[in-house]
């Protein structure tokens, strides 16, 4: 599964991951470094100290897996996002992250699913009480998409998605043993169908991104509002 | 007559040392991530740091590994970098 971490370490913004790259990573220990002050030395080895964590996909540990690399433009990027995200005073993009993190981190598809629609509902369906979560959902998201481009996606094709994406999420949350047939999507530009928990991975992390960096559509009624405007190029404008 | 006993001195002695000094014993938080190298050898944002993790951090990474297993301590090394905190 991808995931990216790349966060504040020393404080509890470390939930709050900037998911960015979308890079396979994690961390497994937390150092601290004195600056020219130790208490027991090895050698001439610095005296650091380790804390344990377990904060990276399971799939890291099970056999080879290439290491990647990332540019700067992304390492900018990152910082662009984190800046956003700790201006924000939303909570709702705090729960989203959180989810996504959780997601990347579960060894188990259904496990993930769940945490993934909960964020994406998060962000985009605060007003859960009235109406299908599934077509509310399915609408902001593309809307968000139409306003925001990303990657190869048309806004039809994310709103198809997204249907099929809670779709699952049901059929796994109700115990439904014949949930698996939809564990698989057809997505623009790939020729078979590919998992349909990373087009979800993708989905959250393009959400919380545009929405870390354009805040004001974290107010439904601002992109129901936009759903009903006509399409301007000129109001697009870079989103995941 | 009391034998000199190094780590209880250590105990008590940081204690101290912390207590006093506190304020002067800077320290830097490092993450070493996992399985990703990072193009530029070092990057500075106003928040963060991403920088190559030197040999001797490295080694001393490595001091106590005896009760990890194979696959974490390969997936510990595969960390050449570290996010650092500003």
């Amino acid at each position: 599964m991808p995931s990216s971490t790349l966060s504040h370490p020393s404080t509890d913004s470390s939930r709050r991951s900037a998911q960015v790259t979308g890079k396979v990573t994690g961390y497994c220990e937390i150092i601290s470094l004195p600056y020219g002050w130790g208490s027991n030395w090895t050698a001439d080895l610095p005296d650091i100290s380790i804390i344990k964590v377990r904060s990276y996909p399971e799939t890291l540990e099970q056999g080879p897996h290439s290491v990647e690399s990332v540019t700067e433009d992304e390492l900018k990027e990152v910082g662009q996002i984190w800046q956003a995200l700790e201006n924000n005073t939303h909570n709702s993009l705090n729960v989203a992250i959180r989810r996504l993190n959780l997601a990347c981190l579960r060894s188990s598809e259904e496990d993930s699913i769940l945490d993934l629609v909960i964020g994406l509902e998060t962000l985009m369906v605060k007003d859960s009480g009235q109406g299908e979560i599934s077509h509310k959902l399915s609408t902001r998201l593309a809307t968000l998409v139409r306003l925001f481009p990303f990657e190869q996606y048309k806004p039809r094709a994310v709103f198809k998605i997204c249907k099929t994406l809670y779709n699952y999420r049901s059929k796994v949350a109700h115990g439904d043993s014949k949930a698996h047939k939809l564990s698989k999507v057809l997505v623009p530009s790939y020729n078979k169908p590919i998992p349909i928990i990373n087009v979800g991975l993708s989905f959250l992390r393009y959400a919380i991104r545009t929405l870390a960096l354009n805040p004001k559509y974290l107010d439904p009624d601002e992109i129901d509002f936009a759903l009903s405007q006509p399409e301007k190029d000129e109001g697009r404008q870079k989103g995941g | 007559m009391v034998e000199f006993d190094e780590p209880v001195f250590v105990r008590v002695y940081q204690q101290w040392e912390q207590a006093a000094l506190g304020q002067n014993l800077h320290f830097g938080v490092l993450v070493p991530l996992l399985m990703l190298r990072v193009q530029p050898t070092s990057f500075e944002h106003e928040r963060f740091g991403v920088v190559a993790m030197s040999e001797k951090i490295c080694l001393a990474r490595n001091l106590n590994v005896s009760s990890e297993s194979w696959s974490f301590n390969s997936l510990k090394n595969a960390a050449s970098h570290a996010l650092r905190a500003s």
